[in-house]
């Protein structure tokens, strides 16, 4: 299992547990639009970044909480492993 | 067929004259022809086209030299945004470009060009205020660069020249969303969209017209509850202009998300800040609430978030005074504004807290019906409505006194009232229930989820539909309510609220030195009211104040000059003269000649024309004694008459009224009452006990108790003034002028009213209101800030009334006199 993998089936079991607890797991893929289809709000985002900031030991920019680099579990992954890149930055 | 769309959409615009006042009829041309060549340009073309489309709107709203000096002054800050310099040096550039634009227009620094800093620079304005900060936050991080096209377009976007107040287009997604999916499902969008917004705006003129209801008029809790309502409901103007705004913004590629979503069915303060003006929404948490929120987290997630919540309804009420500044040339603090942005963040970071701790559950798709949760958020979107009723009424007040004295209305009335209310709550609780319970079930198919191909046939033939009946002639066959709701449709004038206050202000506010200057009006600032200059002298008696003898001064930049009496007149003596017919002239503003010279006042023109004819021979002369003030009502004319105007033996009265007397007299005694004065008429201190208006009480509490008396008093006075008259042998007269602005055929049921009631109290009803016919309002007004007769005004009542008081010797007692060859008309019966 490569570390994007991992990270993105850490990021849907949080998501399921904290924001979806009702939903049946199968329904979210990697793919699912989140933020831009309104599924996660102002608040969500702001909890999945702090969450993201504890368990991976990366800092997020304000520009990026946003849906180009937070709109699905893919995403999310992805743009945790730039940020776990010495010297990445989100753009 | 889109074009075809389109073009039914622009005729219902133009049919029902949409936001005319903004200059949408005149875009629409621009608009059409836009789109047709747009979508037949190929790809490429497509954005330079569109930027052309809005310069040439630019041009027709404006005129070519405006449109050339707003597109000067854009591209300059356009060019700021990109000199090769730091970032930090470029916002520093474009903060000092931004203060000398608004050196301008606050008219800190004059220009030769007049224009600028009010026509120019309000749409400057609404085009760069807030997009150069989203766009300057962007390029910071902009991964693909732009095309120059791309650029301009974001800043030129041609709506904007008719709506200011545009929503805040966020470059990311205006970039994003063009032509982003098929072309014509945006085309089909954008026009659905328009639609959307015309019906918005009609259902808005229903609100506005049939729901409205000044503060005074409020009596029991019925009225408190629809006075409440109306407020929240007129935001369906914002949202409607929203929804053209960007319908249009859709017919050239421009993919844009909804505006507004379902908002009077928020059930919570953070639903609300979600669903409400998205496009603002949506900036302040990109470019103040995540970056704020990054810089505090460090105090934890949850303090991070509740303090950051708090400074965006901090910022929004500092940036709606920043675009106040821009549109309206001034930068308003109030406290009701504060106030009011103070309890919407309060109940925000209240929901935010709770959010945060108790989590909220999502669903990725339809969630399932449960009846306890569907009850539940019915209650919460009642509350939430009625919430937000209550917070835009009192933000819309002109003060927290009057807005309480509102609200203690509400214990009045009978108690069905209330039992009405709970009844109508749970009425339409379950109604919320059931829709919800149909939302979940998918049924009926067309109404939960209104998809666009869905909605294009009842589209179809609503549009349809209100075309119909926007045809002359087509209402007046309709049955009675559907035939009103379609006049109003149409109505395109104040309500009945906003005229009375536009009457309000058109007067000189003499009597209550506490009313706020009106905004709207542009007045320079030697343009001040009658008590503001040294010609007056308060008194303690009913009228509270008169003119000083032997004045000279200047008034509205023209000469006002008083007798030995006191009368804005020539000198008379107080013995008339052997020979002479007298007449003593009551009234306001208008007999007293706000604005114009005392030569040019009508009833010196009336006195000078009927001397010339000797009309009233076999008298040697006739003299006019003018003992009108400005502000003052029949209520003061009768105390006028009494104390004043009897002692020079007039043999005629000219009370001079208009439409809107009962306004003046409602002020009048509100004034009298309120600042204690001795009323001096047992008969008027009787109602005013049994009213329970008294000193002390607030403005709109004294007009609630008053108004049941009001027409009581007005005719009231008019008796005392006729039987004073009788009994010293004075024919009494009303003489009915019109308002520079008046509609006489709109008025014409208020005008009879008036006269009649003038009749039954024993004055003599004439009437000059066709005196205007065919002169526009800006020709008869002093200044287009000031609506009182201008010295053309009053030459055209001297000449009516001439024609009209010898066309009414008989009944004045005149018939006896020699005939004289008198003007036109003058042979009819009184004007009534």
């Amino acid at each position: 299992m490569s570390d994007r993998e991992r990270i993105v089936g850490e990021v849907k079991g949080y998501l399921l547990e904290e924001f979806l607890p009702e939903e049946d797991p199968g329904s979210l893929t990697d793919d699912t639009s989140l933020v831009s289809s309104g599924v996660l709000d102002s608040i969500a985002l702001v909890k999945l970044v702090a969450h993201l900031e504890e368990t991976y030991g990366v800092e997020l920019e304000a520009h990026e909480m946003s849906a180009d680099y937070l709109d699905t579990p893919a995403m999310i992954a992805e743009t945790v492993e730039q940020r776990k890149e010495p010297g990445g930055g989100g753009g | 067929m889109l074009t075809l769309q389109l073009g039914v959409v622009l005729l219902l615009i133009r049919s029902y004259r949409i936001e005319q006042d903004f200059g949408l009829l005149q875009l629409l041309p621009v608009v059409f022809a836009g789109f047709v060549v747009h979508t037949w340009a190929p790809p490429r073309a497509r954005l330079p086209l569109f930027l052309g489309v809005s310069l040439a709107a630019f041009v027709v709203i404006l005129s070519p030299l405006q449109a050339m000096a707003l597109v000067g002054l854009g591209l300059g800050l356009i060019a700021i945004c990109h000199l090769p310099v730091s970032f930090g040096t470029r916002v520093g550039l474009l903060l000092l470009a931004g203060a000398g634009l608004a050196a301008i227009r606050a008219e800190l620094v004059l220009l030769p060009w007049k224009t600028i800093p009010t026509l120019v620079l309000p749409v400057l304005g609404a085009l760069f205020m807030f997009r150069l900060i989203v766009y300057m936050y962007d390029l910071r991080h902009e991964k693909q660069p732009a095309t120059v096209w791309q650029r301009l377009s974001y800043f030129f976007l041609l709506p904007n020249v008719c709506f200011l107040l545009f929503p805040v287009v966020d470059y990311k997604t205006f970039r994003r969303s063009y032509y982003d999916s098929d072309a014509t499902a945006i085309y089909r969008k954008g026009i659905h969209w328009m639609f959307r917004g015309v019906v918005h705006l009609l259902m808005y003129r229903l609100v506005y017209h049939h729901l409205v209801i000044p503060p005074h008029a409020v009596g029991d809790l019925a009225d408190v509850v629809r006075y409440t309502t109306s407020f929240w409901l007129l935001y369906m103007r914002i949202s409607g202009q929203f929804h053209m705004a960007i319908g249009m913004l859709c017919l050239f590629g421009f993919n844009l998300p909804e505006t507004n979503h379902l908002y009077y069915l928020t059930s919570s303060f953070t639903d609300l800040w979600r669903r409400t003006n998205i496009y603002w929404k949506d900036f302040m948490q990109k470019v103040f609430y995540y970056p704020m929120y990054t810089r505090l987290k460090g105090l934890g997630t949850m303090v991070a978030v509740l303090l950051a919540t708090a400074a965006i309804f901090l910022v929004t009420w500092l940036l709606h005074s920043y675009q106040w500044f821009w549109l309206r040339g001034d930068f308003p603090l109030r406290t009701i504004d504060a106030a009011f942005w103070g309890f919407i963040g309060f109940g925000v970071v209240v929901s935010v807290w709770l959010e945060m701790r108790r989590g909220k559950s999502r669903r990725l798709g339809r969630p399932a019906f449960s009846l306890a949760r569907a009850t539940s958020r019915s209650f919460k979107t009642l509350a939430m409505f009625a919430t937000m009723s209550i917070l835009w009424s009192f933000w819309s007040s002109s003060s927290v006194r009057e807005w309480l004295d509102v609200f203690s209305r509400a214990a009045a009335g009978p108690p069905r009232q209330l039992v009405l209310l709970v009844l109508a709550t749970l009425a339409l609780a379950a109604l919320g229930v059931g829709a919800q319970y149909a939302e979940s079930a998918g049924w009926p198919k067309w109404m939960p989820r209104l998809s666009l191909a869905r909605a294009r046939v009842p589209a179809a033939v609503a549009a349809l539909g209100l075309l119909v009946v926007a045809q002359p002639g087509v209402q007046g066959r309709l049955w009675g309510p559907v035939g009103a709701v379609a006049a109003s449709f149409g109505h395109i004038g104040p309500n009945e609220a906003d005229e009375e206050r536009e009457t309000l202000g058109y007067y000189e506010d003499l009597l209550d030195t506490q009313q706020e200057a009106r905004p709207g009006y542009d007045r320079p600032e030697d343009w001040v009211t009658l008590e503001e200059t040294d010609a007056v002298l308060k008194t303690n008696d009913l009228p509270g104040v008169e003119l000083l003898p032997d004045y000279v001064g200047s008034f509205k930049r023209k000469t006002l000059r008083t007798n030995r009496w006191g009368l804005r007149d020539r000198e008379y003596d107080r013995e008339k003269p052997a020979g002479t017919y007298r007449v003593a002239v009551l009234g306001g503003s208008h007999a007293m000649g706000s604005g114009v010279e005392n030569e040019e006042i009508f009833e010196n023109l009336i006195e000078a024309e009927l001397n010339r004819l000797r009309a009233l021979a076999p008298f040697d002369s006739v003299e006019f004694l003018n003992f009108s003030m400005a502000g003052f009502s029949v209520l003061q004319s009768m105390h006028v008459l009494d104390t004043k105007a009897v002692e020079f033996q007039p043999d005629m009265v000219l009370c001079v009224i208009h439409v809107n007397e009962d306004i003046m007299v409602r002020r009048a005694l509100r004034a009298a009452v309120g600042q204690g004065r001795d009323l001096g008429y047992q008969w008027l201190e009787d109602i005013v006990a049994l009213s329970g208006a008294r000193s002390g009480m607030s403005t709109t509490k004294l007009e609630q108790r008053i108004e049941p008396y009001l027409l009581e008093v007005m005719e009231g006075a008019m008796r005392a003034i006729a039987e004073t008259s009788r009994r010293r042998g004075i024919v009494p007269v009303a003489l009915y002028v019109p308002l520079t602005r008046e509609d006489i055929e709109r008025s014409a049921t208020r005008r009879e009213s008036i006269l009649r009631m003038a009749g039954r109290a024993g004055l003599i009803p004439l009437s000059v209101h066709e005196a205007y016919v065919g002169h526009p309002p800006s020709a008869l007004m002093v200044a287009e800030w000031d609506a009182h007769p201008s010295a053309l005004a009053h030459r055209l009542i001297a000449d009516q009334a001439v024609s009209v008081i010898l066309g009414a010797r008989s009944s004045l007692g005149f018939a006896d006199m020699e005939t004289v060859s008198i003007p036109d008309n003058a042979d009819k019966e009184p004007n009534r």
